[in-house]
């Protein structure tokens, strides 16, 4: 019985004492009920309908102060923190300007705090590494020294190759100044930083959205599936991943939206749902092959959408399969070879090529004049002006031609209903019955999610799904689409202004540049020193260890070949104990800092007294700066800088009152926001392809014979060889309601959820080796092991087995899920921009421990 | 019609998304100390939380949400020794008077639904309470508001034009264990 | 985990020895003539009431506040409080009449009987009121404390037998005996219903009670002496009861 239970008190962190934090939080005895001193003296005006969310006003003795949640997560959250004492003790959700009903903050976020002041989790000096690296022996150091010493390794590095100094900045905060300031200074002095998402898997949806689209986001405004009447959740866990979009789908379903989740996994938004079909890990573009090639054979496709808007009438040559190209009535050859496709990296992933920028050189056949024309924009085939053919071979110029549909078409049909069922292990009935009711819907949206792209040729899922979206004519349309992440509106142009909205002017002068190489080749530049050496590697908002593939090959080989590793943190991370420099870093309720990315600015700002000594990132890059000579480039303090991103003459900021929005409120919405649903590409506008249509015909990708949407076997493939023998099951790692990445990694309050890592397995693997639900099981393949529960539940496929991602070495038994996954470079990625780190794309067994 | 409010709660489970969302807003908005909480978790048709129930691929998965049920007959406070645990006669919600409990344990026993829960650091009885103040205020309770499915709608019982009342109307909620005869006052869809 | 259960445990098997042995003491004629230390039965069964209310001392968060929980009539908890001061003050005016007189009053000692099974029925009570509680809401919750008192005390009664009542009392132990392997079954059938199983503990709570009847019939056999007899009784009648309870209490609130 809980009152019997001892050592509470003992067991609660020692800061909480010295702070005096014991009696505050103790209830004041004989005075009545519950008298939690946060209940008392609100000064709203009661008698009202109580169904009204809103923020509540602070209490006595208390502050209400506001932050935004900068984990990556999709959601960025305006949060209401209160204060007390010195001391955040509450979190809620924070209100949204213009978007009444949307504030939102998740269980990570309210229990974060937690973690936030808690010293012993918390990074609070510099510390100096004493022991072998991983040992975790460090010493308590001044700043003047760190720096100092930092300065002098570094300076010694620049002097020889600034490109063998790295800055390594991943997600871990993506407010503008703690995210990007590491990677700024290393602008300042032309050192080497790594482009996001290709070892931390999220590059795959990126590549196939870009290869269609032209862009790597694009999503339909989740309020849109109130148009919905079919909601296809595909690989999506927007329950736990996404929550402040949750009551979007909810609503939709509530309004006659069917949803259905495709999942290897019962997700959690599978609760939700009307329908969960289980898919085997790897195989999403094989259904959306299938599905595309029942509604083609049933005559059902959107042939006007498809000649209009996207490359089906397109010629393509017989002879080497590019494009057809005519300038001035004849064909020319074409470009030829692989030109990258996504264009040059940047800190935007995958970015985006010019639109429609060689829209005039390609070819269709017009079968009102019989005759080869100059592929026009969308408007003009809908005017009627030309009439595409869809299908057919063509000889132009004495180049025999087919449609790209016709390409299209052959890939689909290898994959009739029975194909499509047994790569999925769907049953044949249910793939119909999909294929059916998605095109019966009109219209049916789809949400895709990054749970199907962390698999070898990762760009394959989201290119596919969105194919089979613009072969149903879903594109563009109310409660359509093939929507990935974000979908929070936009902003409306301002007639006549063509100033920034914000001032980055002194932000972006770094003098020099960076050399910016993909994250995927960090581990054969660490060893191999190719394309650059390492010797200094500066890691900011990355636990790298943790959410980095093989983390055994990250322990043993990478690390060891880097002379002089820092690591700026607010935690004691797996990646901070690798380090010879750990310097503390400030969390989001700690620092000033700035969100940008939607028709809301959100700020930060120190809402509690940095812990320790903690410092932001553009504290720390500053402090660096001046001892490395490139201070004139870090003149401002983060408050200045601040003030001065938003302080334009932009018609968003008419009404923008400092005190006001940004000190009391931490958010505003901008004047020129438009705060209502809003969907991409609709009328076939908007690509950003070559083409400047929807594009899925993808040139560059022919010499991986994967020009057209296909299904690639994994490359550690369940079906056959002797790895799936040795290790017969497939291991996914999910992201689920207690971790985005490490950041909430047991935040106190989540232990009333769960309590460690567990192994979901079907009873039916489970049975056949003999483990029961609790039993303590070893995972394992060639590269690994970790111990850990096993958790049996009907709600996942058999033959696949999954843990929570983000759980970290202290709450495994033995091991890490890190240990199991690997990067394996693909060529098609490589030479598309980047590998995407297949951490689903994993064969393991498991016996009983 | 009464004319005293009998506030109670109306859970779709339907949206439940088990997220503990809930749990967890409660737990740190409502300061609830040591190992004491006022909300917690279950299947709603299987043993194991988090559990799909039925045999693959024919499963579901579901939730019910625990909180206090604020019951018009508290077996709590019918078997509370001290009189600590009471039915406030102006709210109608269930409440502990700490300066009063002598921290026995009783009521956790005797209420059908567990939610009672002992408060470890101060060693009494500790429970929801409808965030009753934040209630007086007109906002809603914590678990309500932050819930990202909109699955908690919490309001007056004996007012037929709240959302609780029309919700029941419409969708037959069904109480919880009302064989225990407390009739409690939170339903679910 | 023992500790949360301790008390409780401590509670009822000491105050239920005391009220068990009162109520099988109880079943006799008046003797006439003075008793070689007659106030010994009674300062003994005050001594194990008051450890074992001690013991529920333990079981509350706030010890010092005791006294706020006699305050509801309806709550079983507070029944047990006056049940138990009552038995405390029979227990007491007895101890000062055996010392007076050398002798037990026994119209005091059939009242303190009576009150001694009200104290057992409503410590029975209050575990089988725990709506929450699904392991304690069959019927043989209530029987599991009044037999299992009656077992313990009808184990002490056999040290203090005299020879007006020793075979009574024998007879007694056996009877009890095989009454509580009874509710053992019954207590192992319900909680088979709850989808719960605590086999192996209740069997091992009936093989000693088997045993205890075995024992009770040698000694009226005349195949065993006094002391032996009753220090077995004793102590297979306590490690029985306590783990068939230790099982109860276990399945109800977790081991």
């Amino acid at each position: 019985m809980k009152e019997e239970t001892s050592g509470v008190v003992a067991g609660v962190p020692e800061y909480f004492m010295r702070d005096g934090v014991m009696n505050r939080r103790t209830f004041i005895k004989g005075v009545g009920f519950i008298t939690v001193a946060s209940a008392v003296g609100f000064g709203a005006t009661g008698g009202q309908a109580l169904a009204s969310k809103g923020e509540a006003p602070a209490g006595e003795g208390e502050t209400t102060v506001h932050a935004v949640c900068t984990v990556n997560c999709t959601s960025r959250c305006h949060l209401q923190g209160t204060v007390r004492d010195g001391k955040l003790i509450r979190v809620e959700p924070g209100d949204m300007p213009g978007r009444p009903g949307y504030a939102n903050a998740c269980l990570r976020s309210m229990s974060y705090i937690q973690r936030v002041q808690d010293e012993n989790e918390r990074v609070m000096y510099p510390m100096r590494r004493t022991g072998e690296r991983g040992s975790g022996e460090f010493e308590r150091i001044s700043w003047d020294e760190a720096i100092d010493e930092i300065a002098a390794k570094l300076n010694d590095v620049i002097s020889r190759d600034p490109k063998a100094a790295s800055f390594y900045s991943f997600t871990g905060d993506l407010g503008k100044m703690s995210w990007e300031a590491s990677t700024r200074y290393a602008a300042c002095i032309g050192a080497t930083t790594w482009d996001i998402e290709g070892i931390m898997g999220d590059h795959g949806a990126s590549m196939g959205m870009t290869m269609v689209f032209g862009t790597h986001r694009g999503a339909h405004d989740s309020r849109d599936y109130m148009n919905s009447n079919l909601l296809l959740v595909w690989g999506r866990n927007v329950a736990d991943t996404h929550t402040s979009e949750l009551r979007d789908y909810v609503a939709a379903r509530k309004n006659g939206c069917k949803v259905i989740v495709i999942d290897p996994r019962q997700c959690s938004t599978a609760a939700m749902a009307d329908e969960w079909i289980p898919i085997n890990p790897q195989t999403d573009p094989a259904l959306a092959l299938g599905m595309m090639n029942w509604i083609i054979q049933h005559d059902l496709h959107a042939k006007d959408k498809l000649v209009e808007e996207s490359v089906a009438p397109y010629l393509i040559r017989e002879d080497d399969g590019t494009y057809l190209r005519m300038q001035d009535g004849h064909v020319v050859a074409s470009t030829g070879g692989i030109v990258n496709a996504g264009g040059e990296i940047g800190t935007a992933p995958a970015a985006e090529g010019e639109a429609g920028e060689g829209a005039g050189t390609y070819v269709l056949w017009d079968e009102l004049t019989n005759a080869a024309v100059a592929a026009p924009d969308a408007a003009a085939i809908k005017s009627g002006a030309v009439q595409p053919a869809l299908s057919g071979t063509f000889t132009v110029d004495g180049v025999e031609c087919r449609t790209a549909f016709d390409h299209l078409v052959d890939s689909c049909s290898e994959y009739t209903i029975e194909r499509t069922a047994e790569i999925t292990g769907i049953p044949a009935e249910t793939v119909e019955r999909l294929a059916r009711e998605y095109i019966e819907a009109q219209p049916a949206g789809i949400r895709m999610g990054q749970g199907m792209q962390r698999v070898y040729h990762s760009y394959s899922p989201f290119r596919t799904v969105a194919t089979l979206a613009m072969v149903a004519g879903y594109i563009g349309v109310l409660g359509g689409g093939a929507s990935h992440a974000g979908g929070t509106a936009t902003n409306k142009p301002v007639a006549g202004y063509t100033g920034s909205v914000y001032n980055y002017d002194d932000w972006s002068n770094t003098g020099k540049k960076a050399n910016l190489i993909s994250s995927s080749l960090i581990y054969q530049a660490a060893v191999d020193h190719d394309p650059v050496p390492v010797e200094f590697l500066w890691i900011a908002n990355s636990n790298f260890i943790n959410m980095s593939p093989n983390s055994n090959y990250i322990i043993n080989t990478v690390l060891p070949a880097i002379d002089y590793i820092v690591t700026v943190d607010p935690w004691w991370t797996w990646t901070a104990k690798y380090s010879d420099m750990v310097l503390p870093a400030t969390t989001y309720w700690e620092h000033w800092d700035l969100i940008d990315r939607s028709p809301w600015a959100m700020f930060n700002q120190p809402s509690i007294a940095p812990l320790g000594e903690s410092k932001s990132d553009t504290e720390i890059m500053t402090l660096l700066a001046k001892k490395t000579g490139v201070g004139q480039y870090w003149d401002k303090t983060d408050e200045e800088w601040i003030r001065q991103f938003v302080g334009t003459e932009h018609p968003a900021w008419e009404n923008l009152d400092w005190d006001r929005d940004v000190v009391g409120q931490g958010i505003y919405g901008r004047d020129d926001g438009i705060f209502d649903s809003a969907i991409v590409y609709e009328n076939g506008e908007g690509y950003k392809t070559d083409t400047g249509k929807f594009e899925f015909y993808t040139e560059s990708m022919l010499e991986f014979d994967d020009e057209v949407p296909t299904w690639k076997p994994p490359c550690e493939d369940p079906r056959e060889g002797e790895l799936a023998e040795k290790y017969p099951l497939v291991f996914i790692q999910y992201h689920d309601r207690l971790n985005v990445h490490t950041q909430h990694i047991l935040n106190p309050a989540l232990t009333l959820v769960q309590d460690e890592p567990l192994l979901q397995i079907n009873p039916v693997d489970a049975e056949a080796r003999g483990i029961a639900h609790g039993d303590v099981v070893h995972v394992f393949n060639d590269r690994g092991e970790m111990k850990i529960r096993a958790f049996l539940t009907e709600g996942i496929i058999p033959g696949t087995v999954a843990t929570q991602s983000g759980w970290t070495p202290d709450y495994f038994i033995e091991g890490c899920y890190q240990n199991l996954t690997h990067l394996t470079l693909c060529d098609a990625e490589e030479a598309y921009s980047m590998t995407n780190a297949a951490f689903y794309d994993v064969l393991v067994e498991i016996e009983k421990a | 019609m009464s004319d005293k409010p009998r506030y109670g709660m109306v859970i779709d489970t339907r949206h439940c998304v088990g997220c503990q969302t809930c749990t967890v807003s409660c737990k740190i908005s409502n300061e609830v100390p040591g190992n004491a909480q006022w909300n917690h978790m279950e299947s709603l048709d299987g043993d194991v939380l988090y559990q799909s129930t039925g045999t693959f691929p024919a499963t579901t998965l579901a939730f019910r949400p625990m909180l206090c049920n604020h019951c018009e007959d508290p077996a709590c406070a019918h078997n509370c020794p001290t009189g600590a645990m009471h039915k406030d006669e102006e709210t109608g919600v269930v409440l502990v008077d700490q300066g009063v409990c002598i921290g026995c344990g009783y009521c956790e026993w005797t209420c059908p639904y567990g939610a009672p829960s002992m408060d470890d650091v101060n060693h009494v009885m500790s429970k929801c309470t409808f965030c009753i103040d934040r209630v007086k205020e007109g906002i809603e309770p914590f678990c309500v508001a932050s819930c990202p499915a909109n699955a908690r709608i919490f309001g007056d019982l004996n007012d037929p034009e709240s959302e609780v009342s029309k919700l029941l109307r419409a969708n037959h909620g069904q109480q919880y264990k009302p064989e225990a005869g407390t009739s409690p006052n939170v339903y679910y869809i | 985990m023992l500790t949360h259960i301790l008390p409780l445990l401590v509670f009822t098997t000491l105050a239920g020895t005391a009220a068990g042995a009162y109520a099988v003491n109880a079943v006799r004629l008046p003797q006439k003539g003075a008793q070689e230390r007659a106030w010994l039965f009674p300062l003994v069964c005050l001594v194990l009431l008051g450890v074992g209310l001690l013991g529920t001392l333990a079981h509350l968060g706030q010890p010092l506040r005791f006294i706020n929980g006699m305050a509801n009539p309806a709550s079983m908890i507070s029944q047990e409080s006056y049940w138990s001061i009552a038995f405390g003050v029979v227990l007491v005016v007895d101890l000062a009449l055996c010392k007076v007189k050398g002798n037990a009053v026994m119209p005091l000692r059939w009242v303190g009987a009576l009150v001694a099974i009200g104290l057992m029925v409503v410590t029975g009570m209050a575990y089988f009121m725990s709506l929450g509680l699904e392991a304690w809401r069959g019927a043989a919750t209530v029987p599991l404390f009044v037999v299992g008192d009656f077992v313990l005390g009808a184990a002490l009664c056999a040290l203090f037998a005299d020879e007006g009542n020793r075979r009574a009392i024998l007879v007694a132990n056996v009877v009890f005996a095989a009454v509580w392997t009874v509710v053992l079954v019954a207590f192992g059938l319900y909680l088979g219903t709850v989808a719960l199983d605590a086999t192996p503990q209740l069997v091992v709570a009936g093989i000693l009670a088997l045993a205890g009847a075995a024992v009770a019939l040698a000694a009226l056999a005349g195949k065993l002496a006094e002391m032996p007899t009753s220090i077995a009784l004793i102590a297979l009648a306590l490690v029985g009861v306590v783990v068939a309870r230790y099982a109860f209490f276990a399945l109800g609130m977790g081991a």
